[in-house]
């Protein structure tokens, strides 16, 4: 005969339930006004969005409701858009590794230097933010070109013998993205090393670790999570940025922002637009979603 | 007897104000009526619409401040209103037609033949009621006889501009032509416009005897394909994106030479005296014309009128042609001496000297739109250095 175990769940009273329920209430009550938030400002856009991508298109018209997937057909099979999708990816890896790199050595640098250095440092990287997009090109206007700033000083120093114009030049939109994406990411990585204990570097160095063995071993684990988190907004501001670009690359460097502007409000075609601008979010969130994979698998290592 | 008192005979204090404050308050509505039963006249219109706002989008730029200062701060001086201009481009219509139909964000928009009927077909414009307007008697027919009918029931022209060949002095060019742009002493010293193709694709047609007016372009591709081989043997610096841009090059000398807009080149020149020359070369130029338009929806419908019978004053457009090198609509105006003997003086004149990039040729030119898009940014890939 076997002996049988009869198992009861446990009788809940009136209050622990309440308290369940509460407990399991509690973090959507939390999240109610930003997701509020999110939704109307931006669930509800983007539904929009997608809805208008399906309209028709005619000349002269902006959209005509409708439903046909031609726009997408479109944008995935003529060379032009195709092209604009691995341009603007390309640039945007490029300029948004450049940006981390050069942010987390001036991030470094505040956070390692005295504290009355700090505030003219960070006011220094504040400056691109105080100042509108246009105005930071028409600088670089007076910069690059043939008699700008770059060629005279190099001329005036013997550096070069003729002048020299970096306008125009993959190289001039490369520039001005990372200088656009650069305060975004700093601000981000200074704010990763303010919450780290700078006696961690003390103890490796103590330990014998040599700077570059610090950096690897202790300083990089440190401040992972705080590079995927810069890389990532850079990279959705070097994909989102078309002025720059536009206006200081070579004229065929054709970005889907510049596409997605001109098809909106050049050629008035609404639907298209929108289709290109949801392959955009999409390979945006691509990106975000590899990022956080990266995340996700270095925390639960390290746990 | 008991002598009785006649109240209407009573005179008080509070019967003396009370009809001091009805006879103002009736000489006030009385003031005011025009305003709301229809458009005032002219001489009550300061006391009507005194404090009253209006936006009116014109051509950003150059075209702006000239706006700014030669029709609205003497509008808002004459009138007492508050009249603002901001500048657009080829974005009004979306914008119109993104805000709310009872609330837009402007009152009167300016169009070209493209967004005029781009916005005629979103019905974003309200027909006008050319009674309001009696300025429009003075204008030259032509503005009328160019677009079609069923268009011309909304808005009224204003003027309008022409593309321009901008040349820097010092080269010592002097064949006032089309051609200098393909000059061997001009590779890759030249700029078009690479974001509106179509003015750039207008000057070989212009240059092309092949068809009258603009006509190749509108024939998709037999006859524009000689079009887009004539502008692959270009070789330009860069082609710009606005106005801007096309400056900068010019001030940075990456370029020498220029397919400009007659709405910028007069600022343009006068701010670099000496410098650079705006002409119509020889063989004449592409053209378009400014309307201007209420838009639906907005709550300023009298004011609007008021500001488009202004446009049309004589005055104005004195002014406006003083400062720029649009041409205007009225028949009557003083010709401003940059313009010589070359100013338009008869409908005649206007169809010879100005080949309109039409509504009808937009709408053959919009069927094509994306094949002729691919094309140009090959052309583009072709000819540029920049």
């Amino acid at each position: 005969m076997t002996a049988v175990t009869e198992t009861h769940a446990p009788v809940l009273t009136t209050e622990a339930r309440r308290a369940r329920r509460v407990e399991r209430l509690l973090p959507w009550a939390l999240m109610s006004p930003a997701l509020v938030i999110s939704i109307i400002f931006f669930g509800i856009p983007m539904l929009l969005m997608l809805r208008m991508s399906f309209n028709e298109h005619a000349p002269q018209r902006l959209y005509v409701p409708g439903f046909t997937a031609r726009h997408y057909v479109q944008l995935l099979t003529e060379e032009r858009f195709v092209n604009a999708v691995w341009t603007t990816m390309k640039l945007s890896l490029v300029a948004s590794l450049a940006t981390l790199i050069i942010g987390y050595a001036f991030a470094m640098l505040v956070w390692l230097k005295p504290a009355r250095w700090r505030l003219a440092f960070i006011g220094l990287a504040l400056c691109p933010l105080l100042i509108s997009e246009i105005s930071i090109i028409f600088g670089w206007w007076m910069f690059f070109p043939k008699n700008g700033l770059l060629s005279y000083a190099l001329t005036s120093a013997g550096i070069l013998s003729d002048k020299i114009s970096l306008m125009y030049t993959e190289f001039a939109a490369f520039v001005g993205l990372v200088y656009v994406t650069l305060p975004f990411c700093f601000f981000i990585l200074l704010s990763i090393l303010d919450g780290i204990d700078k006696r961690l570097i003390e103890a490796s160095g103590d330990l014998g670790a040599k700077p570059l063995t610090t950096f690897r071993e202790v300083l990089l684990p440190l401040t992972w999570t705080g590079i995927l988190v810069a890389f990532a907004q850079s990279f959705i501001w070097a994909m989102g940025t078309y002025a720059t670009p536009s206006a200081l690359g070579p004229d065929t460097l054709w970005t889907m922002g510049y596409l997605i502007q001109e098809q909106m409000l050049g050629k008035s075609n609404w639907p298209l637009a929108s289709a290109f601008s949801m392959i955009l979010v999409v390979a945006v969130a691509v990106v975000m979603m590899f990022t956080r994979s990266l995340n996700a698998r270095r925390t639960s290592f390290h746990a | 007897m008991t002598k009785t008192k006649n109240p209407r005979s009573r005179l008080s204090r509070r019967g003396l104000l009370t009809g001091a404050s009805k006879l103002v308050l009736g000489a006030g509505v009385f003031m005011a009526a025009p305003a709301i039963v229809g458009r005032a006249p002219v001489h009550t219109a300061k006391a009507a619409f005194a404090g009253e706002g209006l936006i009116a989008v014109s051509w950003s730029g150059n075209y702006e401040q000239v706006f700014k200062s030669e029709v609205i701060e003497p509008f808002n001086a004459k009138y007492g209103t508050k009249a603002e201009t901001v500048g657009g481009w080829d974005q009004m219509v979306s914008q119109i037609k993104a805000a709310p139909a009872d609330n837009p964000p402007f009152d009167i928009s300016v169009g070209e033949e493209y967004v005029s009927s781009s916005g005629m077909a979103e019905g974003v414009w309200v027909e006008q009621d050319k009674s309001k307007i009696p300025n429009l008697e003075a204008i030259y027919s032509w503005f009328y006889d160019t677009r079609p009918a069923e268009m011309a029931k909304y808005g009224i022209p204003f003027g309008g501009g022409t593309t321009m060949l901008v040349m820097r002095n010092s080269l010592g060019i002097t064949d006032n032509s089309w051609k200098s742009l393909w000059s061997d002493k001009l590779a890759r010293k030249t700029t078009l416009d690479g974001s509106a193709w179509w003015w750039s694709l207008s000057v070989p047609a212009v240059m092309s005897s092949t068809k009258a007016g603009l006509e190749e372009m509108w024939d998709y591709p037999d006859g524009t394909e000689p079009l887009f081989q004539e502008l692959e043997k270009l070789k330009v610096a860069k082609w710009f994106k606005d106005g801007a841009e096309q400056a900068n090059l010019l001030n940075q000398e990456e370029a020498d030479a220029a397919m400009s807009y007659s709405s910028d080149a007069l600022t343009f020149l006068n701010e670099n005296p000496g410098v650079y020359s705006a002409t119509v070369p020889v063989e004449g130029t592409s053209a378009w014309t400014d309307w201007y338009f209420k838009i639906r929806g907005s709550k300023h419908n009298d004011l609007s009128d008021l500001f488009l019978n202004y446009l049309l004053e004589k005055e104005t457009q004195d002014r406006f042609l003083s400062k720029s090198l649009i041409f205007v609509a009225r028949r009557d105006v003083t010709v401003p001496p940059h313009w010589g003997d070359n100013y338009p003086k008869s409908n005649d004149d206007y169809q010879k000297m100005f080949q309109l990039l039409t509504i009808e040729g937009w709408e053959k030119l919009g069927s094509a739109w994306n094949d002729i898009d691919a094309r140009f940014k090959k052309i583009i890939e072709i000819t540029t250095a920049g």
